[in-house]
């Protein structure tokens, strides 16, 4: 029975986010997606993906190149879900580390399902205008059985007399 | 409960490194994270939120430090 449940490759959900080196053709971020794309399917499955994304770093990212260090304020970010074995984790691992490309990965465990929250959907009644519309109680609401009709200046006249004889 | 606590405990079960505007609500304006009795929610989502803030900063999303 123990000899059976090693045999067994146990498939875990594991999520890596990379960062790429900002100043990066189209041709070349494509070859590094597709790189760490491959490293991945060699030994597992890909479940969900995000394409990389230029966005501004929060602070300076420091990466040495050619014995130099350089320092990137934005950089592409993308992340890629995958199902795989822990032991081939480690390889990716140790791919990504020799990529003078990336500047910076994480590898986690995580789940399949989406763990980006949705925004809620709120609805709001629009008028043809395009003016949103605000009910505000008492306002603009009239009963059923009431119709109302313009009143004439004497009409108006009279019913402020007898308000004020009362 | 706060508002924040009542939607975390009601709508999130894994919270994302990723998310960092939800991550923010968590921060102060020097980038710190609140503690529990400001942020309100029990002890296992505050964990969950350290990790996921962590990571973000690692990955240069949140700032380690902020003026």
């Amino acid at each position: 029975m123990e000899i059976q449940l090693k045999e067994d490759v146990i498939l875990k959900i594991y999520e890596v986010g990379y960062l790429l080196l900002s100043p990066l053709s189209d041709e070349k971020l494509a070859e590094e997606v597709a790189f760490i794309k491959g490293q991945i399917q060699s030994s597992g499955v890909i479940v969900t993906e995000e394409v990389p994304r230029l966005r501004p770093l929060a602070y300076f990212v420091i990466k040495a190149l050619a014995g130099q260090n350089k320092k990137y304020d934005n950089a592409y970010f993308g992340w890629i879900k995958f199902e795989m074995d822990a032991p081939a984790v480690l390889l990716l691992k140790e791919a990504l580390e020799k990529r003078e490309n990336v500047i910076r990965f994480l590898i986690i465990k995580t789940v399949r399902e989406n763990t980006l929250l949705v925004p809620k959907l709120s609805y709001t009644p629009r008028t043809d205008t395009g003016k949103l519309v605000r009910k505000v109680a008492g306002v603009g609401e009239q009963k059923s059985g009431e119709i109302k009709t313009p009143i004439s200046e004497e009409e108006l006249d009279k019913t402020i007399a007898e308000l004020v004889i009362e | 409960m706060t508002e924040k606590s009542y939607e975390l405990q009601n709508t999130v079960k894994y919270i994302d490194y990723k998310d960092v505007e939800l991550l923010k609500k968590f921060l102060n304006p020097h980038g710190r994270m609140l503690s529990r009795k400001k942020t309100g929610v029990s002890a296992k989502h505050q964990r969950k939120i350290a990790t996921a803030v962590k990571r973000a900063r690692f990955m240069a999303l949140l700032p380690y430090v902020a003026r």
